[in-house]
């Protein structure tokens, strides 16, 4: 068997295990329970579970394939590359940044008027207890992802489809390993499932150009992990609720989940991930002149 | 590192594997039936029927911490096998050094407290569908979990060095007191203070309590990750001194 065809072969394999532990739970919680009163319930834990599928899909695939165990990329490269460990909070400070200011020019008039009536203190704390509490948590849940798609499906697709290839087919496919959950109304609210899908799967794309570029310079999962659990703590919330002015209830009521979701996800991620498939661009070329 | 990670997986397989199931049993099976015991002694109510009306909270809560000191005594058993002249010596004498013995130990350590808050996350997460099932809503630790989380990391931090540097043993020895002491201190403020400590945090997390306060929960990861690392530098200086003191 050639190397393209056993590629293909594991990678076949891999988006097997990771979206049938995914999509078979999440088929049977929407159907059972609704996708309002699944989420609410004790049973939401299972969308926690089900983000150690790519996981158990790298770890499953490699035995089953007897690929074996190298180049698990899960060292921590801390000496020398410490500072892509910074990267993931610089990332999202900027995506907080941007948010803060489309929705200023779309809806707000630029005064802040939760922050004046707050302390200083009283900010930072609640930035801090949103940021820091929560994450060893969350990181856990996020390496079971990570290790699954920039740990195994970008590596495999970029030795079939180059740099591009990965990071595009590659973000396509971790938008649609989401797509039961968006359709039934996450993060893009109900009533446009293609339209949310095919939204998820382009902010998917954005994303995967700077967690895949994180990988790629550290060659380790685990800046990767830092940054996807930043961005899955939702400080989004933060910058809107003290950063944003002069929008009134009856613009929020206008508002709809879709719309929310552009601002607030879609465009951010575009603009940034933007950036960083540059950066990967610029890398690729800067090694083919190498060689 | 990688070998040194693989040596300290498999050296310490067991001891991962109790901090990944005696948390999750300490904290709610174990509390579960002392309640059971207790209440059954003195012909009061079921399990479920006091989480139904909210009593007890503060014993959960102090088995969470008895939860937590039994990750923390694993964590000081990491330390027993290599407790050795010989292997001081190697480890100084190897590619990776000192300094990346001591590192593996304290990924090591610092991944049996994740797997310790993971461990007591799923149970917090089985309890809440328990008491679902049973119409009962569960008093909820996944706030406590982290907070103990980054309190063990400070734990760490402080007594990994004294460890390293006075040995095993008499570290053992400062450590057992001072969990004897904590545990014993615990359980007399939970049980008489128990429903003040759960209204005090309530009140900080939704900022009603004094700003300092607030800010000090905030900060205090921060702080936790910054001690860390300055204990392991402290630790990478310290360890060969401590390791003249080691039997061969």
């Amino acid at each position: 068997m050639t190397n393209k065809k056993q590629t293909l072969l594991r990678l076949g394999l891999f988006l097997l295990i990771a979206f049938s532990l995914t999509w078979i739970p999440h088929f049977i919680c929407l159907h059972i329970f609704g996708y309002e009163d699944w989420l609410t319930s004790a049973f939401g834990v299972i969308v926690t579970l089900t983000m150690y599928a790519p996981m158990l899909g790298n770890i499953l695939t490699r035995l089953i394939t007897k690929e074996g165990f190298r180049d698990l990329k899960l060292r921590f490269r801390l000496k020398g590359s410490l500072r892509y460990y910074a990267i993931p909070f610089l990332t999202e400070f900027f995506i907080m940044l941007m948010i803060v200011i489309i929705i200023n020019c779309t809806h707000g008039n630029w005064k802040f008027e939760a922050l004046a009536e707050a302390s200083l203190p009283d900010v930072i704390s609640e930035l801090l207890l949103m940021l820091m509490m929560p994450l060893f948590y969350i990181a856990l849940p996020c390496f079971g992802e990570e290790f699954g798609w920039r740990g195994y499906l970008n590596p495999k697709l970029e030795q079939l489809t180059g740099t591009c290839g990965a990071v595009i087919i590659g973000g396509i496919i971790w938008g649609l390993w989401h797509a039961p959950l968006v359709a039934a109304g996450y993060n893009f609210g109900t009533g446009h499932p293609a339209l949310s899908v095919l939204l998820m799967c382009i902010s998917c794309v954005f994303v995967n150009a700077v967690l895949f570029w994180l990988t790629k310079k550290t060659d380790s999962v685990f800046p990767a992990v830092l940054l996807h659990s930043i961005m899955d703590l939702n400080l989004q919330t933060f910058a809107i609720q003290y950063f944003t002015g002069g929008i009134s209830e009856e613009t929020i009521k206008k508002i709809t989940a879709l719309q929310g979701g552009l601002l607030g996800m879609v465009i951010p991620y575009a603009i940034i991930g933007t950036v960083f498939f540059i950066l990967l661009l610029r890398q690729r070329t800067k090694k083919k002149i190498g060689n | 590192m990688t070998g040194l990670a693989y040596k300290e997986f498999k050296q310490n397989q067991g001891f991962l594997l109790l901090t990944l199931i005696l948390p999750v049993l300490i904290a709610y099976p174990v509390c579960a039936w002392f309640l059971h015991s207790a209440q059954t002694a003195a012909g009061g109510a079921t399990v479920m029927e006091l989480i139904r009306q909210e009593q007890m909270g503060e014993f959960w809560l102090m088995f969470l911490v008895g939860a937590f000191l039994a990750v923390g005594l694993f964590q000081g058993m990491i330390f027993s096998a290599d407790a050795k002249k010989v292997w001081a010596m190697w480890a100084a004498a190897s590619p990776e050094g000192v300094k990346g013995y001591v590192r593996s130990k304290y990924l090591l350590t610092f991944a049996m407290s994740m797997i310790g808050m993971l461990s007591l996350q799923t149970g917090d997460f089985l309890m809440e569908i328990i008491c679902a099932a049973n119409d009962a809503g569960w008093f909820g630790m996944a706030n406590f979990i982290p907070l103990f989380f980054y309190l063990q990391i400070i734990l760490r931090a402080v007594d990994i060095p004294l460890t390293l540097r006075f040995g095993l043993k008499n570290g053992s020895l400062v450590k057992s007191i001072a969990m004897i002491v904590i545990g014993i201190a615990v359980m007399v403020i939970v049980s008489n203070f128990g429903e003040e400590l759960v209204d005090l945090y309530e009140k900080a997390t939704e900022q009603q309590l004094g700003t300092a306060v607030n800010l000090m929960l905030g900060l205090l990861p921060v702080i936790a990750l910054a001690l860390y690392w300055l204990s392991y530098q402290i630790s990478c200086k310290v360890y060969m001194k401590g390791a003249e003191q080691y039997d061969k």
